[in-house]
């Protein structure tokens, strides 16, 4: 059982196993959240924070070739990789602060 | 010696002390009796002779707290300060990953606002957080009742909503902040609610199609340092049962650290 935190007049703060209710809903939120339309979904983000990021290559009018390539390779990910890849797309690695996604695609040139 | 000593002073035999009886003695000075001490009375605690109640001075008197002393109350103080004041009603803190945090019977008929403050942290990009509102029983309310509106703006002048008309719990958060890649974000705030329990007739708010509206005025945040204002207003759409509790959730996997606090609104 998921755990749940909560406060009450009778026990303040304490922790309990969730209901069998609450326990249904979260494992339903966890099959969507691990479903392949909301992996994509997130990488769909994450590539879209990458692009801003590295806008101004474009507007300086002096982009290279390099980071020409890499930005189209970031608009082609839902052509080039399959569901099958989503998960090594998301996967993070390294310690907090420097924890950064790990899979080449999102390296910048 | 015994029966009654009758003398207009007391001295110390020798030096500067002197000590009236013994442990497990009783003095008592009768009613009608005064007992005056002129300069610093020390003990360790003040009760009544009889009965519950006990009196500090007359009309009139001031009794100073200097300063650096702490007056710790950990009972019902009333009377002092403003007539109108937030009252500290729950906390729920920890920094353990849990799948929901939650504070039972925090509202009442004793106020119709409330103040609750929230941080949270993600436990992972994306997750978004969700609240329920709970009732008498502890059960959340969980039918398709809650109509919002929430605006988003970040840091880089994006606008953005989340609106729906009949949820079953309002959404927060956008849970992506930006597409945050290393540490996992999270939201800080808070939020009036108001009118969570029946009110008399005739008062703002009695006989309307909602019970439980709130406000709400907080910050999204990732791990690069973008931030989101957000400010949202809602409304539980119903009238049938009261609201007692809160419950805050994640869209998925786990809130990481959590602090939440309710607060009564004391108005009159």
């Amino acid at each position: 059982m998921t755990k749940i935190a909560g406060w009450s007049k009778e026990l303040g703060n304490h922790e309990r196993d969730m209901t069998a209710t609450e326990q249904a809903e979260f494992d339903a939120r966890q099959i969507e959240w691990n479903s392949d339309a909301e992996k994509l979904k997130r990488i769909k983000e994450i590539r879209l924070k990458k692009l801003k990021e590295t806008d101004w290559w474009v507007y300086r009018g002096s982009m290279t070739a390099e980071q020409s390539s890499w930005r189209q390779s970031l608009r082609d990910i839902p052509t080039t990789f399959s569901a099958s890849d989503y998960d090594a797309l998301l996967e993070m690695g390294g310690e907090i602060p420097n924890r950064n996604l790990t899979h080449s695609v999102w390296s910048k040139p | 010696m015994s029966s009654e000593i009758k003398a207009d002073k007391w001295s110390p035999a020798s030096g500067t002390s002197a000590t009236i009886g013994d442990s497990g003695d009783t003095y008592t000075v009768p009613t009608g009796a005064n007992f005056t001490v002129t300069d610093e009375l020390k003990t360790n605690k003040i009760s009544p002779a009889s009965g519950t109640a006990f009196t500090m001075g007359d009309s009139g008197d001031t009794f100073t707290v200097p300063s650096g002393v702490t007056f710790a109350n950990s009972g019902t103080a009333t009377g002092f300060g403003d007539t109108s004041y937030y009252v500290k009603i729950a906390n729920n803190n920890g920094t353990n990953s849990v799948g929901g945090a939650f504070i039972n019977d925090c509202f009442s008929t004793t106020y119709r606002t409330y103040l609750v403050t929230f941080q949270f942290e993600n436990d992972r990009n994306g997750n978004q957080i969700w609240l329920r509102f709970l009732k008498d029983d502890d059960t959340e309310l969980s039918g398709a009742y809650y109509r919002y509106a929430t605006h988003q703006i970040n840091n880089g002048g994006t606008e953005s909503s989340i609106t729906a008309n009949d949820s079953s719990y309002w959404r927060m958060t956008g849970g992506t902040a930006g597409g945050n890649t290393a540490l996992f974000g999270g939201c800080f705030g808070f939020m009036y609610v108001h009118n969570p329990y029946t009110i008399a007739s005739g008062q703002a708010g009695a006989g309307n199609i909602y019970r439980t509206g709130w406000n709400a005025h907080y910050s999204e945040y990732d791990d690069s340092g973008n931030i989101s204002n957000m400010t949202s207003t809602g409304m539980v759409e119903q009238n049938a049962v009261n609201v007692a509790g809160i419950q805050f959730m994640p869209s998925a996997n786990y809130i990481a650290k959590r602090n939440i606090t309710v607060w009564g609104l004391k108005e009159y």
